[in-house]
């Protein structure tokens, strides 16, 4: 095999394919695709710290946040308080199984399965071990990413909120603030990660 | 690479892989590469996503058919002392705006209406300009490809409403929303777009440029 350059040195574009060197980056600069301005990757600072920290903080978030009462709210003198899951429990209880276990996965089984993949890559690379799963389960995960719709249903929450507000009166629970709280972490995660240099990590250490 | 000489890693015989970006050197003879897997995470190595155009373009018309439906039926019914009232899409944004309630039936209007319909035409431009000159520059394609890809899953905000409004409001006879049919049809053609952008290859776009 004809190996001239050592392949570590060279980055492929994901957005058009063009090889560029890589260079060591100063702290917090962007290195982009000459050709189509794709985001290649960055030094972000404290890059396993950062992001461990964060992980831990939505799963705290995330167990307050489907423990506590979601929302309440009164008509006419009634009362009703739902969880978060309440919206997909019930439309899987008034005949829409199916839809009723797409929205379950994307706000509650999707995010979950997600931070826990986040700790089983960072524990080990924080604590410079080596990690044979990690792998699989940062590739896992990175599939995984866009069906998590955490942020999404936080909105969907708030407009509905804005819809009843005229007709009743409404109380926001502990586990609104968490799952705000939870959507802010998650985000945040997602920005304090560089995935290039998360692969190249692990690539190190096995 | 330095200065002016750009090469793609297809043409310098590499193929990098798509979920971790390792580069794996493969030699002409192995061109069919279709069972190899990438050495440091595991998955199918793929020079260019397999049959890209054919898939995205039976995935978009598929989200376009789905759209049909999700705008025909209810979405929900309201039954308010017993007297149903059945709401599409398009009738419930209308009646929210004639509520004066402008910036829910804006952001519904949004996330129901324009964000699919800009997504089947993003989606439809992308393919048709595959092989095509077009007006836009191959960067700006790549920015609404990726533009697209973002704010794709944004249109479920509507499903979320729906389904929080059926847990909410159910005061046994006096008051009670229940799901639509609509909305089995809209969060499908919701996952179809979705994966119509995911297995669409934008390197495609750079390929035939001389």
């Amino acid at each position: 095999m004809d190996c001239r350059i050592p392949e570590h040195e060279l980055i492929a574009c994901p957005g058009c394919d063009l090889l560029h060197h890589t260079v060591v980056l100063p702290l917090g600069a962007r290195a982009e695709c000459r050709r189509c301005g794709y985001r290649l990757y960055t030094q972000k600072p404290q890059g396993i710290e950062r992001p461990l920290a964060l992980t831990l903080a939505a799963f705290v978030f995330f167990v307050l946040a489907n423990t506590f009462p979601f929302i309440a709210i009164e008509i006419q003198g009634i009362t009703r308080e739902i969880s978060v899951l309440s919206a997909a429990i019930e439309l899987y209880h008034q005949g829409m199984p199916g839809l009723g276990i797409l929205a379950s996965a994307v706000i509650f089984v999707f995010p979950l399965l997600q931070l826990a993949g986040m700790l089983t890559v960072l524990v080990p690379l924080y604590t410079d071990r080596a990690n044979i799963t990690g792998c699989k389960t940062l590739r896992f995960v990175s599939i995984l990413a866009p069906w998590s719709m955490m942020e999404i249903y936080l909105l969907g929450v708030l407009v509905s909120l804005v819809k009843l507000a005229t007709y009743a009166h409404v109380t926001l629970g502990v586990a609104f603030w968490s799952f705000a709280a939870l959507v802010i972490t998650n985000t945040w995660i997602t920005y304090s990660i560089d995935r290039h240099d998360l692969w190249r990590r692990l690539e190190s250490l096995s | 690479m330095s200065g002016k000489d750009e090469i793609s890693a297809r043409a310098a015989g590499f193929v990098a892989c798509t979920i971790c970006g390792k580069l794996h050197r493969i030699l002409q003879n192995q061109l069919d590469i279709r069972y190899v897997r990438c050495v440091q995470c595991g998955a199918k190595l793929h020079s260019r996503k397999p049959h890209s155009l054919q898939r995205t373009w039976a995935l978009l018309l598929t989200g376009i058919l789905l759209y049909v439906p999700a705008n025909i039926y209810p979405i929900m019914i309201t039954r308010d002392l017993g007297r149903p009232e059945e709401n599409t899409i398009i009738s419930g944004i209308i009646a929210l705006w004639n509520l004066d309630a402008y910036l829910v039936a804006g952001v519904i209007f949004v996330a129901s209406v324009v964000v699919p319909i800009m997504k089947f035409l993003v989606i439809l431009y992308l393919l048709l300009s595959v092989h095509r000159k077009s007006p836009l520059a191959r960067k700006q394609k790549v920015r609404l490809y990726h533009i697209t890809e973002f704010i794709g899953p944004w249109s479920m905000v509507d499903i979320f409403v729906m389904a929080l409004l059926v847990a909410l409001v159910n005061m046994g006879g006096i008051a009670s929303v229940e799901p639509g049919m609509a909305a089995v049809a809209f969060a499908a053609m919701v996952g179809v777009t979705m994966l119509a952008i995911m297995v669409f290859d934008p390197r495609l776009l750079w390929d035939n440029e001389r």
